[in-house]
């Protein structure tokens, strides 16, 4: 009767997603469904494992750990005893080795020495929390180098300083890096401390009862779904990178961040790092893993696919080399920019940039303008989410300007709080080149708006002010 | 549990030691520890194959041979010395256990 239940029953595929911490509850995990007639015959496919209906009552399952270090040689060998004893191999899935007893077999337990198996699994740990650390590191620095790369500069070091305390709300990359690596960080620590912690239990137990306790089914989930978020965040990472280099116009970004990813992936599936080796069914699942990222990288490519970042748009005009400038100019004046026209000016432009993004905190256009022999015209306008993100941003910009960041200004000026009437905050100074010219700095702040003007003018002087304002979209 | 030096053997180390005094693979020795303690105590592969590694290690065993992937191991002069030590101190633990619980025994019986 219950062979006929089971032959009636497909192939199915459960969650099979685990931190190897959690071996010894994967065991009961696998031994409760083969008592509900299900068997596993495959580990790998996509966080889920494959179970065939089985009219075996007979069938347990034993999960040991893969030993850090292990040749080929070895791996066969102990393979080909546990095989003597009754035990097969079904898979290796996240460093779990998971045996089934052989048809019509009762074998003795792989493991017989609960203080042996505890040993084990302190070697692994420390093992494991070295491997993860270097991972991070790994994962990191293959990360932020297209982000790095995408802005140049003249060191790795002072582009990620600048970067994290100058154009955080500017990047969705950066925003994505602000939010995920805490994060990040914070499940590596958990993840030590888990398997610390489960060390010691396991000492305390085995001295107790002679055997390794089964963590609760909740606490399984928990610590899967932790390292499976891991996994999310670090592409994520990847991918705000790769998007912001597609939208960027930047493609080469794109493109490393896909060649280190592939990389990374076809290193993990053929190579043995440190004597350790894949199942066959894990390589395939890697190799589906690389398809699949370059089919969806070749799709953003192709359909010019932009997501969050679709408003992001970068032009340049240079008096040189592009003689439809006028027409570009006229289309970057209906945004919340300054141009020399605003004022009435009419120098001899010779290049121009505008650029307008979002990121998680702000919306934000900026135009800049630089004419022969004269200082630059720059306007910068952040639309922030909330008024406290605007006041960061405020005094950002006027510490910078202090500073002279490259970033956003090419000069130094000392800006001292002014003050101007219907604003929360303004910061205004003048500077006086050597050769007589006179240019000043304006910065602005009201409600959930920010500006920033660098003019070769005095800012406060005249109508200029009320030009300003107007422009940017202040209310005066 | 891996001890110092393999100055005492647990229970699972010596029926290991022991069932090497005679060359054999893994699947064998697992077989004549089941025989030598007549049921009582069993060994994992996993549990040997980390012992056949450290005794190994220690130069207590020696790879003979490896036939179709099973690896034959014998016991060394070492091996054959712990192993002796270990019965020593089993025996002489038997004999003061012996001394005292069949003695009280047999004072029991007597009384």
């Amino acid at each position: 009767m219950k062979k006929m239940a089971a032959e009636t029953r497909e192939r199915k595929r459960f969650w099979f997603y685990f931190d190897p911490a959690d071996f010894k509850g994967v065991q009961d995990y696998l031994n409760e469904k083969a008592a509900r007639g299900w068997e596993l015959v495959s580990t790998c496919h996509l966080l889920t494992g494959e179970f065939v209906p089985t009219n075996r009552t007979e069938l347990t399952y034993y999960v040991d750990l893969e030993p850090p270090r292990e040749d080929e040689a070895d791996r066969l060998a102990y393979l080909r005893l546990c095989e003597d004893a009754g035990w097969e191999l079904v898979g290796t899935t996240n460093r779990m080795r998971i045996f089934k007893s052989l048809p019509c077999r009762h074998p003795v337990p792989v493991q017989t020495d609960g203080e042996l198996e505890a040993g084990n699994f302190r070697r692994y740990t420390r093992r494991r929390l070295v491997e993860s650390l270097l991972y991070l590191l790994l994962v990191l620095t293959l990360n932020l180098l297209p982000a790095l790369a995408t802005r140049g500069g003249d060191g790795m070091l002072r582009d990620l300083r600048d970067y994290v305390l100058h154009s955080w709300y500017t990047s969705w990359f950066l925003d994505a890096c602000l939010i995920i690596l805490p994060l990040l960080a914070a499940g590596l620590v958990l993840s030590g401390v888990n398997q610390i912690m489960t060390a010691l239990w396991f000492r305390r137990s085995v001295r107790m009862r002679g055997m390794l306790p089964t963590p609760p089914w909740p606490l399984m989930l928990i610590h899967s779904g932790g390292s499976l978020l891991y996994l999310l965040f670090v592409l994520l990472i990847g991918a705000s990178v790769a998007a912001e280099g597609l939208a960027t116009g930047k493609m080469y970004a794109a493109y490393l961040w896909l060649a280190v990813w592939m990389g990374y992936l076809l290193l993990e599936a053929f190579v043995e790092v440190s004597g350790r080796s894949y199942s066959m069914d894990q390589k395939r699942a890697m190799l589906r893993c690389t398809a699949v990222l370059l089919v969806v990288l070749a799709g953003l490519v192709l359909l010019d696919w932009k997501g969050p970042w679709q408003d992001y748009s970068t032009a340049a005009w240079s008096s040189e080399t592009d003689v439809v400038g006028a027409q570009w100019r006229r289309e970057v004046s209906s945004q919340p920019v300054v141009q020399q026209e605003d004022f009435g000016w009419n120098r001899e432009l010779f290049s121009a940039d505008y650029q307008h993004g979002t990121s998680l905190f702000a919306s934000w256009w900026i135009c800049s303008e630089d004419v022969i022999g004269g200082g630059p015209l720059e306007s910068r306008c952040y639309r922030c989410y909330t008024e406290e993100i605007a006041r960061r941003v405020a005094e950002d910009l006027a510490a910078q300007a202090a500073q002279g960041s490259r970033y956003h200004l090419r000069s130094t000026y000392q800006l001292a709080p002014v003050e101007l009437e219907g604003f929360d905050g303004s910061w205004y100074s003048v500077c006086q080149a050597e050769d007589g010219e006179v240019s000043s700095m304006l910065v602005l702040r009201q409600g959930k708006q920010v500006a920033m003007v660098t003019a070769p003018a005095e800012l406060i002087e005249g109508n200029r002010l009320e030009i300003v304002c107007r422009e940017l979209g202040f209310r005066r | 549990m891996a001890r110092a030096k393999l100055e005492t053997l647990t229970e699972q180390m010596y029926y290991v030691l022991l069932a090497l005094t005679e060359p054999g693979h893994g699947y064998a020795v697992m077989e004549r520890i089941e025989k030598q303690s007549r049921g009582r105590v069993q060994v994992g592969p996993g549990t040997l194959y980390t012992l056949l590694a450290r005794f190994e290690k220690e130069g207590l065993t020696a790879l003979v041979k490896e036939e179709d992937k099973r690896k034959v191991y014998r016991l060394t002069g070492q091996g054959w010395t712990v192993l002796r030590k270990e019965y020593g101190r089993l025996r002489r633990q038997a004999e003061d256990g012996a001394a005292i619980l069949e003695g009280e025994n047999h004072e029991k019986d007597g009384g």
